[in-house]
């Protein structure tokens, strides 16, 4: 593994990456020491720890009806002690019959990043873009916290921008499109005020299942044009690193934009951390101190 | 059954009955603060679990708290998280003088005081439901 920053690096790269799952194996003094050894500054966390069934994951605590409520107790406990290296992000689920209360706290809490919505089948997409998370997205863009979100169908998402305008959405593993016409709903996303981009996983979609004569060749070119069309300022670099399916390591995901020669230092750095902190609201910071909000 | 003050207009939420909860929450309806014990160590602990937090048997009983101790830490919250919340409201941590440290309602008249002496009350809130609460002895006990 490569685990010395490159020297070629511009200087003073701020590297954030935008979702790790902090697991029971991979727990805080093992992200820190990889973050030191790859030179990641700080990273947003998902505790994740197993998937108890397809619905959820623990840790979630159970509620009255079948509703479950997931919990973030070591990533919270990482970012109170760690508030330059850590925040992290909080699934949320709409069936939470307190719901509003959640958002509430979680928009108090300087640690908290920012929610996240799983969207897991057809029916939860088509959900999304027809009002049934509306009580999510009120709440975080009442409370500033963006909403990263995993599943929804592209081609849906301006009702959703149209309805909350002060919302940031962040779209999780690159849209989560899995063939080219899901891909091409992503980039034309772009479009939307205030949506963005996590780079990441990009092989399910344009590995060799799906291009096997050049799988790499084609991933950087689809990158470039999703620099184009949403610009290196709505792009996060975003390795999920415990739940990366291709042969990479955590160095190569990094190194793919640390090292592309066609990105200026600008947009290497927006890519790797300047938007993150911009959209999580993490300045960066040689002190201690904690945002109140 | 014993008499306990009623809040009829309780709007907050109530507590859920998770299975591990419901000997407390019925200890408190009947106006006892009862608390799991370890029938290995003989300790008394909180939360309520499954396993014995010191040494991870199951072989657990429930007695009956006095229900006295000192306040080990507090909160007031100014920021209505849940409908129903009159705030400011104080949260308190007391250290039970059997052990366990409990998290609860304080019903004092002023702020409290780290390491200010502390005893369990309770509070009906709905049929069936009654919430456990802190706060300083009545004077004739102080």
């Amino acid at each position: 593994m490569n685990t010395a920053p490159n020297r070629h690096d511009p200087p003073g790269l701020d590297v954030i990456d935008a979702q790790v799952h902090l697991t029971l194996d991979m727990d805080e003094s093992r992200l820190l020491a990889s973050m030191d050894a790859l030179g990641i500054t700080g990273t947003i966390l998902d505790e994740f720890w197993v998937l108890q069934d397809q619905a959820s994951a623990l840790p979630a605590t159970p509620l009255p009806g079948g509703a479950f409520r997931p919990l973030s107790l070591y990533a919270h406990g990482a970012a109170i002690r760690n508030p330059q290296r850590f925040k992290y992000i909080q699934r949320v689920e709409r069936t939470d019959p307190e719901l509003a209360a959640v958002i509430r706290m979680l928009g108090t809490a300087p640690e908290c990043a920012a929610v996240r919505i799983l969207l897991l089948s057809a029916a939860e997409r088509s959900g999304f873009a027809e009002g049934a998370y509306d009580d999510i997205l009120a709440g975080a863009q009442d409370q500033r916290l963006p909403v990263c979100v995993l599943g929804p169908d592209a081609r849906t998402l301006g009702a959703v921008t149209d309805r909350f305008p002060r919302l940031d959405l962040v779209l999780d593993h690159c849209g989560y499109g899995r063939k080219t016409p899901q891909w091409e709903a992503v980039l034309d996303a772009a479009n939307l005020p205030r949506v963005y981009l996590k780079w990441s996983h990009a092989s399910r979609i344009f590995g060799p299942r799906e291009h096997p004569d050049a799988p790499m060749a084609v991933t950087r070119a689809e990158f470039h044009r999703a620099v184009k069309t949403y610009g290196a300022d709505r792009m996060l670099w975003t390795s999920d690193i415990t739940e990366e399916e291709s042969a990479q390591s955590w160095s190569q995901l990094l190194s793919f934009v640390r090292d592309d020669c066609a990105l200026s230092d600008a947009e290497k750095a927006a890519i790797l951390g300047g938007t993150a902190r911009q959209v999580f609201g993490w300045p960066q910071t040689n002190t201690s101190t904690k945002k109140l909000r | 059954m014993i008499d306990l003050p009623i809040s009829i207009d309780w709007t907050r939420p109530k507590p859920i009955r998770y299975n591990e909860d419901i000997p407390h929450l019925d200890g408190a309806l009947a106006g006892e603060l009862r608390m799991p014990r370890c029938r290995t160590c003989g300790s008394e602990f909180w939360p309520a679990g499954p396993v014995c937090p010191r040494d991870f048997t199951a072989d657990l009983d429930w007695v009956t708290d006095p229900g006295t101790g000192v306040v080990n830490s507090w909160v007031q919250i100014h920021k209505p998280y849940f409908a129903g919340d009159e705030v400011p409201y104080v949260v308190i941590q007391v250290q039970l003088d059997t052990g366990p440290r409990l998290t609860t309602s304080w019903t004092g008249p002023q702020l409290p005081r780290i390491g200010e002496p502390v005893e369990v009350s309770f509070r009906q809130i709905a049929d069936g439901i009654a919430l456990t609460e802190f706060g300083p002895p009545p004077p004739d006990q102080s």
